[in-house]
């Protein structure tokens, strides 16, 4: 197993753990967290590319870009969940259907 | 002209429609005795409209008028009214002998407590009579002759709380139903041949239809079969047995039913479809007027009631006139049914109105014999005391039927018996029908100058008393029983039909009494009325003589005849015997056994098939509950699962549709991966 295989293992896991957090997770936050290691998955794919090819400099910025997006998410997102949770009194996904036809 | 036609036609309606409304009408007013006022108001009132018709209105055109009624495939039966001279003069005398009897029947019903029913009989009789009158199709003619024999009928049995009376009128129906069986099958060949029952439609047909026509047995047939109609209704042999019965009935309306219209409705049809007999029909519809006029003549001759002698006496003139139509004569025919017609009603209201004089001297004299009979004519004698205009009359109307000259009947029976001579000339046998038409009229005249001597002659024999004096019947008291009478045997007299007393003036006269032209006029032989009048003189005489020799003083039912022969006239020839003992019981016997039948056969047929549609229900009632219901409830089944199962895919779990989503996006790059 190569270095770069390392990586993308760890990638992997940390994506699936992510995605099996949104599936399974009742909790907004929760599902949030979620959200936010995928984009590391992603992230840690980006600069593993980036280390193969040292002189282009795409891949970094791109992982840059995507810590300042997450970062502009997550505040969005949570203020979002914030206002939820005071009107519902709750986060639960499940319970706030009033848009449900 | 239009205009014309179409006022007739609305005063034939109304006069054909106003005794039938008065006489239900009468049914329900609260005093009884008002209906029978009405029924002759309505009555009077159809007489006056007919008379306006035919006296003024009527200028000689015919009226097919009506409106189309059935429409069955190619049976096309239209309400048509067919107005001619001969059915205006008949439809005038049978509203003016109807408002006669009416007004008589005023007085002689006035105890009845039925007398609201007695009208309203007599009015829907005029009304369905009128109606055969005027029909123009054969069809509905069948229609108002069944109207007419149920009218007949329920007078009849009027009285019908009296076993004879309800025998009599069953009678009377059943003996109608065979001549109708034929009138039926005759309109069937009719239609199956012509297509059409209209009369006028099917007198242009005959006279297209050549003997040598595939279908002329048929048609023959067909004129037999129309003519049996007219065997039962007018009491031709050998369905006379049901007219002497019918005198069960009230007598006015035996007078009005049984003497001078219904009976005379087979005639009258005869009259209006001469065409339809030709071939051996002719023949035998002599031979039947033949046969009918001798034996009833002859059964009259020894029969003590008062009203049944009249009754045979009417079967007889209706054999002369059916023999008048026979040889193709409807004008003779015609011309004896109309002065038959009047001094027939005539004596039959005299007769009337001697059996309510009767019936009062029961009420009032004691010491009578129990077998007192009002209509019994030994228990009378010495009754042209009581009325004058009552003898007067009814001799003038006897006169009339003995056809003896001045007389109304000598002009008509001397125009059948011609005709009968001139149908005597096509050979053969013929000669025997003018002869036995001549022998009738002999015998004629010896039973009415019976029934004359011993009503009105010698002394009454009411009681075994010599100085016993019969109190009189006063014109004043009972004018309503007179003057009918009265107007009748004015009537009976030769002036209404004829100028000239012993010669009518057959053209003019046959042209406003039939339907169809009959232009040619035979002149007798001389010695035909002569020969007429010495046999009825005979006849007269034998009576009379008969009768002063005898000197009967008292009546006793120990007086009647023992000689075989006369024993023969009494019983009326042993017809009413004959058939009790032969056709009447097979009748039965074949109504039990069809009953059985019924009972049996059809009903067990009915049964199983009742059983298996049961049994078949039930079979289907299963198949229904596992099969087919189960293939619908299968198919809801897999729709409940396949939607239970779809509807979890969309139930608002976003988390769900991410995995969709995660999945699929697998699935893609799967796929797009080599």
């Amino acid at each position: 197993m190569t270095q770069i295989e390392l990586y993308f293992l760890v990638s992997i896991i940390l994506f699936c753990i992510g995605i099996m957090i949104v599936l399974i997770k009742k909790n907004g936050i929760m599902i949030l967290m979620g959200i936010e290691l995928m984009l590391n998955a992603a992230n840690i794919n980006f600069v593993a590319f980036a280390m193969k090819s040292p002189e282009a400099i795409h891949g970094i910025m791109f992982s840059l870009f995507l810590i300042v997006m997450a970062a502009a998410e997550a505040a969005v997102a949570l203020a979002i969940i914030l206002r939820v949770y005071r009107f519902y009194k709750t986060t639960d996904v499940d319970e706030i259907a009033d848009l449900k036809g | 002209m239009k205009q014309n036609d179409f006022i007739i036609n609305i005063l034939i309606i109304c006069g054909w429609l106003i005794p039938l409304l008065c006489g239900i009408s009468g049914i329900f007013l609260k005093n009884r005795k008002n209906s029978g006022l009405l029924v002759s108001g309505a009555l009077a009132i159809s007489t006056l409209i007919h008379s306006v018709i035919f006296f003024f209105l009527y200028k000689g055109n015919e009226i097919i008028a009506g409106i189309p009624w059935l429409n069955i495939g190619k049976l096309n039966i239209s309400l048509d009214i067919w107005a001619n001279d001969a059915s205006i003069s008949m439809a005038l005398l049978v509203s003016f002998i109807a408002t006669l009897v009416s007004f008589f029947s005023r007085k002689y019903m006035e105890d009845e407590p039925r007398i609201h029913h007695y009208f309203s009989f007599l009015g829907f009789f005029t009304f369905a009579m009128l109606g055969i009158v005027w029909s123009e199709n054969l069809f509905l003619m069948f229609v108002f002759w069944e109207l007419v024999g149920l009218a007949s009928y329920l007078l009849i049995g009027f009285w019908y709380t009296k076993p004879s009376a309800a025998k009599a009128g069953l009678k009377a129906f059943v003996m109608n139903r065979i001549g109708d069986f034929g009138f039926m099958a005759g309109m069937g060949i009719l239609f199956a041949i012509f297509h059409d029952l209209s009369i006028t439609n099917l007198a242009s047909d005959y006279l297209n239809t050549s003997p040598e026509n595939e279908n002329i047995f048929w048609i023959i047939l067909a004129g037999l079969g129309i003519f049996m109609g007219a065997m039962g209704k007018s009491a031709q042999f050998p369905l006379q047995v049901w007219l002497p019965d019918a005198m069960e009935g009230p007598t006015p309306a035996s007078a009005l039913i049984h003497a001078a219209t219904m009976v005379a409705a087979g005639v009258y049809m005869l009259s209006r479809t001469v065409f339809l007999y030709i071939g051996w029909v002719s023949d035998f519809i002599v031979i039947i007027g033949t046969i009918t006029a001798l034996i009833a003549a002859f059964s009259a001759i020894k029969q003590n009631d008062i009203k049944k002698v009249l009754a045979f006496s009417t079967i007889s003139q209706l054999g002369y006139m059916i023999v008048a139509a026979g040889t193709g004569s409807a004008g003779a025919a015609m011309f004896h049914l109309f002065t038959h017609a009047f001094f027939k009603a005539g004596l039959f209201l005299g007769a009337g109105a001697i059996i309510y004089y009767m019936h009062q001297r029961e009420h009032s004299e004691s010491d009578l014999p129990k077998y007192f009979d009002a209509q019994d004519m030994r228990f009378m004698g010495g009754l042209r005391k009581i009325n004058p205009i009552l003898f007067v009359g009814y001799t003038i109307m006897t006169a009339s039927l003995c056809a003896i000259p001045f007389s109304s009947g000598f002009l008509s029976k001397e125009s059948v018996i011609k005709h009968a001579l001139i149908y005597a000339q096509g050979g053969d046998f013929r000669f025997l029908v003018p002869a036995i038409l001549l022998i009738t009229s002999g015998l004629t005249a010896f039973y009415m100058g019976r029934q004359w001597y011993l009503v009105f002659m010698g002394k009454s024999r009411l009681k075994n008393n010599t100085s016993f004096k019969l109190q009189s019947l006063s014109t004043s008291d009972n004018k309503q029983l007179i003057f009918p009478i009265a107007i009748l045997a004015l009537l009976s007299l030769w002036i209404p039909f004829s100028i000239n007393p012993f010669h009518a003036n057959e053209i003019s006269l046959f042209s406003s009494l039939t339907s169809y032209p009959q232009n040619i006029e035979y002149s007798a032989p001389t010695w035909l009325p002569a020969t007429a009048v010495i046999l009825t003189i005979i006849g007269l005489s034998a009576a009379i003589y008969g009768l002063t020799r005898r000197r009967i003083s008292y009546a006793s039912p120990t007086f009647t005849s023992k000689t075989p022969f006369l024993k023969l006239s009494r019983e009326q020839l042993y017809f009413n015997d004959f058939y009790n003992l032969s056709i009447v019981p097979g009748t039965i016997k074949l109504g039990r056994f069809l009953e059985k039948v019924d009972m049996k056969v059809i009903d067990g047929i009915l049964h199983a098939i009742t059983i298996g549609t049961v049994i078949i229900g039930q079979i289907t009632k299963v198949i229904e509950k596992y099969f087919i219901d189960g293939m619908v409830r299968m198919v809801a089944y897999i729709s409940g699962v396949t939607g239970k199962i779809t509807r979890q895919m969309q139930g608002g779990r976003i988390q769900l549709y991410i995995l969709y989503a995660v999945i699929s996006i697998v699935f893609l790059m799967l796929m797009f991966y080599r």
